[in-house]
């Protein structure tokens, strides 16, 4: 019988964050497939707009639900930008799970965090918030590697109504990703030509 | 090359040849799907060490180093997420 232990680490850390007055929004394995992309990932990604004075009650709160931090200090600043990463092990799942909690800082991601739609979870247990489609998108061109850009792609072919394109390229051309963005686009829809970006 | 220089899909399947799509199921049902994806996912990758390794201890160990590569790789695209970019010179031109 399926575990579905991913869902239930995203389940769990969701409830723990909630005690926290923050806005934050689900972006790994769980958004690509609400958006219509599902593939093997076990990345249990939070983005969270939380200023880092108030990390340790985020810690404490997930400490709580089981949660055990991957570092001491939890909070692990690397190029200046902020991840607390989290080891959690749900009953009946083989593996343990990783859930990666975001520093939001930046004007896109807060904007992203307030764009955020709710998503039902399985089995009517609740609900996530979720970046929108278009951010999604930008999220998986800036982690730049070739399964994120492959995941660009899928989310802008399975997703072209949902997709705010006035937003979506100005957004591209101010975080520098016009040329991935034309290779997306070739990817995701070979016979269109690219939209003008400028 | 497609006419007009466009080029062909490379990293996913041409719409062609793509699976079919999962729009049509509802949205708590895609990510249920996506959960037991990660369960039969797992399951390989655990039965993989199961079969190398002839100790729980040995396959626990493997598991622990195997999530360990996993979190070392994907954890640099997360912070270059995290960073943005700074616009290029011409660009979105």
């Amino acid at each position: 019988m399926a575990s579905e232990g991913v869902l239930a680490t995203l389940r769990a850390g969701w409830e723990a964050l909630d005690g926290i007055s923050a806005l934050k929004a689900v972006i790994g394995g769980l958004a690509l497939s609400a958006w219509n992309h599902a593939r093997y990932t076990r990345d249990a990604d939070v983005l969270v707009a939380i200023p880092v004075d108030q990390v340790d009650r985020l810690v404490a709160a997930l400490a709580a639900a089981g949660f055990h931090p991957r570092h001491s200090p939890p909070l692990r600043v690397i190029e200046t930008q902020g991840i607390i990463q989290f080891t959690f092990q749900p009953p009946g799942s083989l593996m343990p799970f990783q859930l990666d909690v975001l520093l939001a800082e930046t004007a896109f991601q807060q904007d992203a965090l307030v764009r955020a739609v709710p998503r039902p979870l399985p089995g009517d247990e609740g609900e996530v918030m979720v970046v929108r489609p278009d951010d999604l998108l930008v999220i998986k061109l800036l982690a730049g590697r070739i399964i994120d850009r492959a995941d660009a792609a899928m989310v802008l072919r399975e997703n072209r109504d949902s997709i705010d394109f006035d937003r979506l390229h100005r957004v591209i051309a101010e975080q520098g990703l016009s040329e991935d963005y034309r290779a997306t686009w070739l990817e995701a829809y070979p016979s269109e030509p690219v939209p003008d970006l400028s | 090359m497609y006419a007009h220089g466009m080029s062909r899909s490379q990293l996913i399947p041409a719409p062609e040849f793509a699976p079919p799509s999962i729009a049509h199921l509802s949205p708590a049902d895609r990510i249920l799907l996506w959960a037991r994806m990660v369960d039969e996912g797992d399951r390989f990758i655990y039965d993989g060490f199961r079969r190398r390794y002839a100790t729980e201890a040995e396959v626990q160990q493997a598991v622990a180093e195997w999530l360990e590569r996993r979190s070392a790789e994907s954890t640099p695209a997360k912070i270059r997420m995290l960073k943005g970019r700074r616009p290029q010179v011409h660009d979105g031109e």
